[in-house]
């Protein structure tokens, strides 16, 4: 299995998908990757880290069995970064452990607050919650990335985010705080097509790909380190759009892939879906629909 | 409090400051996600109370034991508590130890994994029993009830032996016959198994730091069987012990 270097060296995108409980046993089943043919081959797997934190047990095995046959990025999905309380330690202490172990090629987490405090009981809210793009925001996202960043000795990339309410004090503009912190802490950007779409939706009165192509112009192409790819459940106009990853990628998600690898380049790509899960199968012909896309965007540069 | 806070308040108690269809989103993502959690902690329990209770009961757990960890993985260790006040399992008050058993059980599969440290039986025979300690797998879990758990967990756990460990949980339920178990993991998936007085002593007594010379004297004493010959490559096997130790 080549290396997600030689991907890189050889102006080829490497294609993962996210690895989710139903499909743990198909993943280290013997045969993909050996008699497979070319459509059912990944290059990496994506795990929420979290899953993954227990000391111990089939789930450490796990991990560490998949870390052997695959290169693995971690997701977080907890991390917090933008959070304005602190991140707890114990859960820094379990990522850095899971980190060590599998010893990731990419490491990620979301522009989002998930730490603070209910009447002085320190709370986990268990969800992306949106932050406002201030200089504020800015600079204690920043301290949070450099802290994690030196403790695991990782380079983070930052996930743009799917948000259903606007915090009233953003001054910034998002592609200019997600940039400005990849300038202060030297983090790089996962960029996700499908929450463009959904916030073009859920905010703005621009076309959908419009907005999201607008948004990618704005990003400085040596900063983009992984690119997902997901579908949503449709709604009704005037309804919020749910970022459920619950659908196959949508014809604007390809489109929009499509123009974010002329602008970015041979980036990872992940299909990222979490409900409604296909089968195996199913989920490794989205992967190689994004090989297809990709191999016909990089063979006309 | 600032607006981070104010939000997080929001979507824990429902306050309105916030655009209502947004944060509607976000509490039904909390809910979602710590019904998802516990459906994976307490298997046996949604078995036993059904879909509609079982959110229920979670919702009302959110109100009094906030996530904070970041790990749903280990949330919800009070869920137990939160059940015995719940006035529809009243009546079935075996519930809540099975609430205990499932996180046991979900707690024990994240132990970190140990095994016996085999070059240290040699003391055994070169030691007196009286200068001997035996090390316990911390990661063993003792539970007593006054139900039979085990019968009550197996008949929703495994599907082989399900009518077998029915009717054998009806018939000790009938008879008012609890049990003592014990919650280990050999390798990855973590077993329970009932235990008896002088096996539950011993352990006790162990895990309290007593010498194996005294221990298998006090269980003597107390006129309980118990033969260290038997159990020994018993909990061998079941990576019950950790190592001996001289004293």
């Amino acid at each position: 299995m080549k290396t997600i270097g030689e991907f890189k060296s050889e102006n080829k995108v490497a294609i993962g998908v996210g690895l989710r409980h139903p499909h743990y046993a198909d993943v280290l089943a013997p045969s993909l990757n050996i008699e497979a043919s070319d459509s059912m081959q990944i290059d990496f797997v994506e795990v929420h880290s979290e899953n993954f934190f227990a000391q111990g047990g089939a789930s450490r095995a796990l991990i560490k069995e998949v870390a052997e046959k695959y290169p693995v990025s971690l997701h977080s999905t907890a991390l917090g970064l933008g959070s304005k309380a602190s991140i707890a330690g114990g859960y820094l202490e379990s990522l850095s452990e899971l980190a060590n172990i599998v010893n990731p090629f990419l490491m990620s987490d979301h522009a989002a607050f998930s730490w603070s405090e209910i009447e002085g009981e320190s709370v986990h809210a268990g969800d992306l919650l949106p932050i406002a793009f201030n200089e504020k925001n800015l600079k204690n996202m920043a301290n949070n990335i450099d802290a994690v960043q030196q403790l695991t000795g990782k380079r983070l990339l930052i996930e743009n985010l799917s948000a259903y309410l606007q915090p009233k004090d953003s001054i910034l503009i998002e592609t200019d705080f997600l940039v400005a912190l990849t300038e202060l802490t030297q983090c790089g950007l996962l960029i996700d097509l499908n929450n463009l779409v959904v916030n073009a939706n859920n905010f703005s009165d621009i076309p959908a790909l419009e907005y999201a192509k607008d948004w990618l112009q704005k990003i400085p192409a040596h900063v983009v380190g992984e690119i997902h790819l997901a579908g949503f459940t449709p709604v009704a106009e005037g309804e919020l759009a749910i970022d459920d990853h619950s659908q196959p990628i949508s014809d604007h998600g390809w489109q929009l892939y499509e123009f974010a690898l002329q602008r970015f380049g041979a980036v990872p790509t992940l299909i990222e879906w979490d409900n409604n899960l296909p089968s195996w199968q199913e989920l490794l012909l989205e992967a190689h629909k994004a090989r297809i896309v990709s191999e016909l965007v990089m063979n006309n540069e | 409090m600032n607006d981070q806070q104010q939000l997080v308040n929001a979507i824990f108690n429902t306050s309105s400051e916030f655009e209502e269809k947004g944060l509607a989103i976000y509490q039904r993502n909390l809910q979602a996600n710590a019904v998802r959690a516990l459906q994976i902690s307490y298997p046996t329990v949604l078995k036993l109370i059904g879909d509609d209770l079982f959110a229920y009961a979670t919702k009302q757990l959110l109100k009094v034991d906030f996530p904070n960890s970041g790990d749903w993985g280990l949330w919800g260790r009070n869920f137990p508590d939160l059940l015995s006040n719940l006035p529809a399992l009243q009546e079935y008050p075996s519930v809540i130890d099975i609430a205990r058993l499932d996180f046991l059980m979900h707690m024990q599969g994240r132990e970190k994994d140990t095994a016996v440290d085999m070059a240290s039986m040699t003391l055994l025979a070169e030691c007196e029993l009286d200068q001997l300690r035996l090390i316990l797998n911390p990661a063993i879990r003792i539970l007593e009830s006054d139900y039979p758990v085990i019968e009550i967990y197996q008949a929703n756990t495994q599907s082989d032996y399900a009518e077998t460990s029915l009717h054998k949980a009806q018939q000790k339920l009938a008879n008012n016959i609890g049990q003592k178990c014990l919650i280990y993991r050999p390798q990855y998936k973590p077993l329970i198994r009932e235990i008896d007085s002088a096996e539950l002593n011993w352990l006790q007594l162990m895990q309290q730091g007593s010498s194996i010379g005294k221990a298998l004297d006090t269980l003597l004493i107390q006129d309980q069987k118990f033969s260290l010959e038997t159990w020994l490559p018993l909990a061998i096997q079941q990576n019950l012990i950790f190592s001996l130790k001289k004293m």
